[in-house]
């Protein structure tokens, strides 16, 4: 029998919806008739986004306009509420709301930094994904279907900011999180990115930048929101039930760590 | 709604048929409408190289999926110079030729996929499989790096513990599904078809970005974290 997906009526939440790799994600899972729930801080790129998809065939998703989830505090509460309220359950997450650094400061982070810098960077790559997550894994449990799938990062950094602390507390939690689900029908995983092009990239990368990266990258080639899309789907449906726990890099061989 | 994994018509030579693992993969590729050649790894490299190529005409597809069970409660005594040898040689010699020897020609079609099913990167106990398993993710990271560019995709699939296997009858369901501290989170033993299905994936070209990663398909049973 080929193989099928099998996502279709199934209820997605997508943070950092707006552009780049949240927004890929929302368009392929829309595709598969995945009905979702897509947030960001700008309305308009999401309601856009959202006459993307009607184009394509889809429903319409619900547009969530997020708080500051940088911002200390419940913001991430406060878009769970909103998700439940307008699809009434959450089957699947996908964490892809965060950034590698401080937007307020350069690369490498100083070493003068002070701590809300830091806190507020952990705040939003790790800490709104820890209270999402755990605010919706209950209800996942009770009907025995879940998929927490979290953007993150490579862990290999060449220097000191502000994304990479996060990223691998997010790969730590989510590891013991994931074995203690498992049971349940959760699965617990983590994607990350390679050089992917998105609004960030092109806003962090000068054209020589980017050509110099490419000879990290084993293709050759930057990637598209696309590709991280098509394992996110993938590791949704029910096809990927026995994969939980694993950080599932999608990068054309960027990363330098052979295991 | 069917999904299209664009696999039709490709040609895979799958090694490690007669075993369930294997087998699922052969089924599996073969019903998104691949031609598959399945051979069960005892022969040499250029036996098995000569058949995929006359049955296929071009090899796209590469799983090398014919490693063995390992067997618990060795020490370095009990494994003579021969038996490390035949384990390297079925673990990862016969991977890496099989690879060598079709690589040029998915170079030159400018499109390949080689997937291996390799054992766990936590060893329980000694054995030789695990040295070869170890060799050939640092190959295969390696070899990435130089066939990357050409449309070519390299991955290690690391199945937990699967029915049907000779490596499950070695342990016993219940305990390691137990409830009060079990070795397979999941709570069951996997299916050939879990691994079957993450094959199929990483050899669509919707997985053209995925090169070089061992991917654990274990009901959460390794521990690293990364």
């Amino acid at each position: 029998m080929a193989m099928d997906l099998k996502l279709e009526g199934r209820t997605a939440l997508v943070t950092g919806a707006s552009r780049g790799i949240g927004r890929g994600c929302a368009l392929a899972l829309a595709a598969e008739g995945v009905k979702i729930a897509v947030g960001a801080r700008r309305r308009e790129l999401l309601e856009e986004l959202a006459d993307e998809i009607v184009a394509a065939g889809g429903e319409r998703p619900a547009i969530i306009v997020t708080p500051d989830l940088a911002a200390p505090g419940g913001g991430a509460y406060r878009v769970k509420d909103a998700a439940l309220e307008a699809l009434g359950r959450i089957d699947i997450l996908v964490n892809s709301a965060g950034r590698s650094q401080n937007p307020d400061y350069p690369s490498p982070m100083p070493y003068d930094a002070p701590d809300a810098a830091w806190d507020q960077e952990m705040q939003l790559n790790y800490v709104t994904i820890r209270q999402l997550t755990l605010s919706l894994v209950p209800a996942m449990i009770e009907r025995k279907y879940g998929r927490i799938i979290n953007i993150s990062g490579k862990t290999e950094p060449r220097e000191l900011h502000t994304a990479s602390p996060a990223k691998a507390a997010v790969h730590g939690w989510s590891k013991g999180l994931s074995r203690q689900v498992a049971k349940h029908g959760v699965t617990v995983n983590s994607i990350p990115p390679g050089k992917i092009i998105s609004e960030q990239i092109l806003r962090n990368y000068s054209e020589q930048q980017r050509q110099e990266t490419s000879k990290w990258i084993s293709s050759g080639e930057f990637g598209d929101p696309s590709d991280i899309a098509n394992l996110v789907v993938f590791l949704a449906s029910p096809l990927a039930r026995y994969i939980t726990g694993a950080v599932i890099p999608v990068d054309a061989g960027f990363r330098r760590f052979a295991y | 709604m069917v999904k299209d994994w664009q696999l039709k018509g490709r040609g895979a030579l799958v090694t490690g048929t007669e075993g369930v693992i294997g087998q699922a993969i052969a089924e599996a590729l073969a019903a998104e409408g691949v031609n598959v050649c399945s051979v069960n790894g005892k022969e040499g490299a250029e036996a098995i190289v000569e058949q995929g190529t006359r049955a296929l005409g071009r090899v796209d597809i590469l799983v090398n999926a014919a490693s063995e069970v390992r067997r618990p409660d060795n020490t370095p005594a009990d494994i003579d110079a021969a038996s490390w040898q035949a384990a390297m040689d079925r673990d990862f010699e016969l991977p890496r030729r099989l690879t060598h020897a079709l690589v040029p020609g998915m170079i030159e079609a400018g499109w390949g996929r080689i997937v291996n099913i390799i054992g766990p990167s936590e060893p329980l106990f000694f054995s030789a499989e695990y040295a070869a398993s170890g060799a050939l993710q640092g190959w295969a990271k390696s070899l990435d790096r130089e066939i990357g560019a050409n449309g070519i995709t390299i991955n290690c699939i690391q199945p937990g513990i699967i029915k049907g296997t000779a490596a499950a009858a070695h342990y016993d369901e219940a305990a390691l599904t137990g409830m009060e501290d079990p070795v397979i989170p999941f709570g069951e033993m996997g299916d050939a078809a879990d691994i079957a299905h993450a094959v199929v994936f990483l050899c669509s070209p919707l997985s053209r970005y995925i090169s070089a990663i061992v991917l654990p398909v274990d009901g959460g049973l390794s521990r690293h974290q990364h």
